[in-house]
């Protein structure tokens, strides 16, 4: 086999495909990509055992041939390479690189030793707008826990009901929903788990593109963005009962400029323990003051406008989980629903867009007094 | 015939001996506590045979007349009081007038001596109980007393002797007892015609004790320092870092008596409690100088148990004085002097100026005069070295200012957005850092002038420990609320640690509550908790109190390490740079950085020296 294409072109798919060659591994096969010439394309795949990544590459070729390539050491050679024509050869398990007056040769290892994809029959496939999915991503993906002793809070549940799609993600401290008004008769009643890794790879790779393919099977998920093929296995649930942890009787609403309240958190919080990061929220009906009292550390209070329907109330929240909501809203102003001090409350975007819905759970920390 | 008799004089002295030497070492006691009695400022002691063939002691002091040393074997015979009054006020190491008649009820004794300088003096020698030979003899001013065949007429006593070599370490431990709090004297010691101690009167009490500890094991050691109420506490003690194995290197004395007091040692154990492994004992030297009148050491013949009137509060006192010894504090004056010794009470001891003048106990320099000698010389400790070069590293790196928001996270590797900041090159080629996970378990940390080890499980527990403790003393809890409250099954044995601990997990920050039967409902934990499991921590710390695997003075001590130790991070998590670095400024600025609760040491330093050394650079 003998391919042809640019250096910026083929740094660039390669640089594309290396977040999921993971650095350390006890596989040596996984710090290698497959490169595989097929027909007229040319397609490089890593795959670290729950994310596979290929990206399909247009190019000049001659012959067929798939390879293992150790990848650090291609892309420190591709990199540096002049911004020329890259001729690469394959041949047993050699791979040569040309490219001007540079010449390669690189010890690869067999294709076959590279982990295959199970093939699965899909269960189902759709195709949603980048752009929608995108947002749902970023809207609940900061919410994903990395408690490793609850794997199923370790992903994002998509789950489908009436044509919806719902995604939500929770840590067990925050909790963030979002549904998706759609037309998904095919996936109805469906729910699975998917990977932060994925969705993450994902994000970085539709921003030219205006759909995505996804196709659902037993195991594992697919996202088809034509030019780049995401598949990842899918996290075992089951996924615990969230419906019943968001309140319904929260009646106290606190609504509060977005901006304002974001600036001011973060203000405060520089002063906040680096343990509890730990800002008490009190709730007038035309004031909210935050503030920050650290012993050893100092003090910080500053005052908003707001508008407060219900009793003054004291609340400590966390203030990073606080900002990680905050950042996810676009509106102007946002409302807190709240009840007790002690009790879960509820933030969503005011006047929020007209077919994603957004919601947030947050628990508050108790507070010392 | 009459069972009941009295016994014979040779009899009753043999017995009473058995109380007084025990061994050779006892005697070696006796004649130098003489000596020192009589004002010597030199002392040299000989043995030979491990002290069984012969224990010679000779010193320059006061010296006794002909007369003086036809009495001295008698028993019950002194000069060093007159009255039973004079019990009470004793400042002399001996007053009981038993030793010489002890030694000599079972060995041969001769004594030449005298009280005038121009070498005129007199020599006695005993055996058994009675003089045999008297005449006048040759001596510089002061007194030889020479013990020879130790136990010769009580085969089972020196059939219970222990091994040369033990007889020998302990002769010399009991000299060290005094060499170690008479800085002014001069002492020698040959054992066999080999010189084993030769030391000239040192300038300082610190000096002394680092010619007698060593100068590396001094490094280690932190001055003690104190005054609480009629109590003067001085002395040096190791850093907690620096352990042995047994309490050989501990020498405690009450008004510079050397004493095994329980009160006192157990303080020592208390104020090094959960910073020092179990079975770990620290090198001390420590001077607790007591009122005459508050103290009785009259209780045991060979005077090595004293009685002191107050003794929970003589605990108390020691305790928190190596206890702010060992904090950071109080750790920068490393200048010492012994406790004083102008107690209200201590004229009263020397009613007769001629009995103040024959008692020449010598005086212990003053603090002033040791002021005086040393100005305000600063020693820099280990602790105050490993901060030092900290701090020093942190500002040249210009990194004090580092991001506050930080906490021990685990690294959230799938929150990184892919291709940007996820550079190839970077992920691949690593990052310079001045901090350095070893095995992950183990922190390096580039200092100024080494290198710093930090255990990192170990040292974790002591921040959460110590945190928790704070905010207990606060009263500030803060309890992360859960979205999804834990329903734990306990045992009986569980629910009962459970009832009786509540309150301790509440300030702690667990929301706890009954939920029917032997079940409860976790609703909120700890922030920033890490190790939760869904629960499974609450079980295992639960099971640590059950089994009373916890260390602590208390129950709540107990719980507090326990959750410290099951939450800190473990051994074998791979911590981020920024990790590593929140949890070693976050230890630098606990109390107790030196050794986790339960006592296992948290820190090490390998200084650039050490290393030099290793490559032949030095």
């Amino acid at each position: 086999m003998k391919i042809s294409l640019a250096q910026k072109v083929l740094t660039k798919k390669i640089q594309g495909i290396s977040a999921v060659v993971p650095t350390k591994t006890s596989l040596p096969i996984l710090s290698t990509f497959l490169m595989e010439v097929k027909k007229d394309k040319v397609h490089l795949t890593a795959n670290d055992l729950d994310v596979s990544l290929t990206t399909i590459v247009d190019c000049e070729i001659e012959g067929e041939g798939t390879i293992a390539v150790p990848g650090k050491k291609f892309f420190e050679i591709a990199r540096s390479l002049p911004d020329d024509t890259v001729e690469i050869t394959a041949e047993a398990e050699k791979l040569g690189v040309k490219c001007k007056r540079s010449r390669f040769r690189i010890v690869g290892k067999s294709a076959e030793e590279f982990p295959k994809l199970p093939e699965q029959k899909p269960l189902a496939s759709f195709t949603v707008k980048t752009e929608t999915i995108n947002s749902m991503i970023e809207k609940t993906i900061y919410a994903v826990s990395n408690d490793l002793t609850r794997p199923s809070l370790c992903g994002v549940l998509w789950e489908s009901k009436g044509g919806n799609i719902t995604m939500v993600a929770t840590d067990g401290h925050r909790l963030a929903k979002v549904d998706y008004e759609g037309d998904f008769k095919n996936l109805e009643g469906k729910e699975f788990i998917v990977s932060p890794k994925a969705l993450n790879i994902l994000r970085s790779l539709i921003d030219e593109k205006e759909e995505v393919k996804i196709s659902l099977a037993e195991n594992h998920i697919t996202f088809d963005l034509e030019d780049s093929i995401i598949y990842s296995r899918l996290i075992e649930g089951p996924f615990p009962d969230y419906n019943q942890v968001i309140p319904k009787q929260n009646e106290k609403e606190l609504v509060v400029n977005r901006e304002e309240l974001t600036d001011a958190c973060r203000r405060v919080s520089i002063l906040s323990s680096v343990i509890t990061h730990q800002v008490k929220l009190s709730i007038t009906p035309e004031v909210l003051t935050l503030s920050v009292n650290t012993p050893d550390v100092g003090e910080a209070v500053e005052e908003l406008r707001c508008r407060f329907k219900g009793d003054s109330l004291e609340i400590g929240y966390n203030a990073r989980y606080l900002l990680d909501i905050l950042k996810t809203m676009e509106t102007e102003e946002v409302a807190f629903l709240l009840d007790r001090s002690d009790n879960t409350g509820i933030v969503v975007p005011v006047d929020d867009g007209e077919d994603l819905h957004h919601q947030c759970l947050l628990m508050p920390l108790r507070l010392s007094d | 015939m009459p069972e009941i008799h009295a016994l014979p004089e040779e009899v009753v002295r043999c017995i009473a001996a058995g109380e007084v030497v025990e061994r050779p070492a006892s005697v070696v006691k006796e004649l130098v506590e003489n000596a020192v009695d009589a004002g010597a400022k030199r002392i040299t002691l000989r043995c030979s045979g491990a002290g069984s063939k012969l224990v010679e002691v000779i010193d320059n002091g006061s010296g006794m007349s002909p007369e003086d040393i036809a009495m001295a074997h008698q028993n019950f015979s002194t000069s060093k009081i007159t009255t039973a009054d004079d019990l009470f006020r004793i400042s002399t190491y001996g007053f009981r007038g038993e030793a010489l008649a002890s030694i000599a009820a079972v060995s041969t004794i001769e004594i030449i001596s005298s009280s005038r300088s121009g070498g005129e003096g007199w020599a006695a020698a005993v055996e058994g109980m009675s003089t045999v030979r008297s005449s006048p003899a040759p001596h510089e001013k002061g007194t030889t007393v020479r013990v020879q065949n130790l136990f010769y007429n009580t085969p089972a006593r020196k059939k219970f002797l222990k091994s040369d070599l033990s007889e020998r370490k302990k002769i010399l431990e009991t000299f060290l007892s005094f060499v170690l709090v008479i800085p002014e004297i001069e002492f020698h010691y040959l054992d066999d015609g080999e010189h084993v101690v030769d030391l000239l009167p040192a300038a300082s009490w610190r000096e002394r004790v680092a010619a007698v500890l060593g100068a590396s094991t001094m490094k280690h050691m932190v001055a003690v320092q104190s005054k609480s109420g009629p109590l003067r506490i001085g002395g040096f003690a190791s850093l907690p870092t620096y352990t042995r194995s047994n309490r050989a290197n501990q020498f405690v004395y009450v008004n510079r008596r050397f004493v095994r007091e329980k009160t006192i040692s157990h303080a020592i154990t208390d104020a090094y409690r959960n910073v020092i492994p179990a079975k770990r004992f620290p090198v001390l030297v420590l001077a607790v100088d007591i009122p005459f009148e508050e103290v009785d050491v009259n209780v045991h013949p060979r005077k090595l148990e004293v009685r002191i009137k107050n003794e929970r509060y003589a605990h108390e006192a020691v305790r928190s004085a190596l206890k702010s010894a060992l904090s950071a504090k109080s750790e920068s004056e490393m200048i010492v002097s012994f406790p004083g010794q102008d107690f209200s009470g201590e004229g009263a001891g020397r009613s007769a100026s001629e009995r103040a003048k024959r008692s020449v106990r010598p005086q212990p320099p003053t603090a002033e005069d040791e002021h005086a000698r040393y100005g305000d010389l600063k020693v820099i400790t280990l602790k105050e070295r490993i901060k030092d070069a900290y701090t020093d590293y942190m500002v040249r790196r210009g990194q004090m200012d580092f991001n506050p928001q930080l906490s021990l996270r685990v690294e959230d590797v799938t929150r990184k957005e892919p291709g940007e900041a996820d550079d190839w090159k970077e992920r691949f080629l690593g990052e310079e850092s001045l901090f350095w996970q070893f095995n992950n378990a183990y922190i390096f940390i580039q200092v100024r002038g080494g290198v710093v080890i930090i255990d990192q499980h170990a040292a974790h527990e002591r921040v959460i420990f110590d945190t928790c403790k704070r905010n207990l003393e606060r009263e500030v809890q803060v309890s992360q609320q859960i979205l999804f409250p834990i329903h734990l099954e306990l045992s009986l044995g569980e629910l009962e640690i459970f009832r009786s601990s509540k309150d301790i997990f509440a300030k702690i920050g667990f929301d706890l509550e009954p939920f029917g039967g032997k079940s409860i409902l976790v609703r909120g934990y700890p922030q920033g908790l890490k190790n939760w499991d869904e629960g499974k921590l609450l079980l295992q710390i639960f099971d640590d109190l059950l089994h009373d695997k916890a260390p602590g003075n208390d129950h709540t001590e107990k719980v507090l390490a326990s959750f410290a130790c099951r939450s800190a991070v473990k051994a074998g998590k791979k911590l981020t740079v920024d990790e590593m670095r929140l949890l070693a400024d976050q230890l630098f600025a606990s109390e107790n950085p030196y050794s986790c609760p339960h006592g296992r040491p948290t820190i090490q330093r390998i200084s650039l020296e050490e290393i030099e050394r290793w490559f032949q650079r030095r």
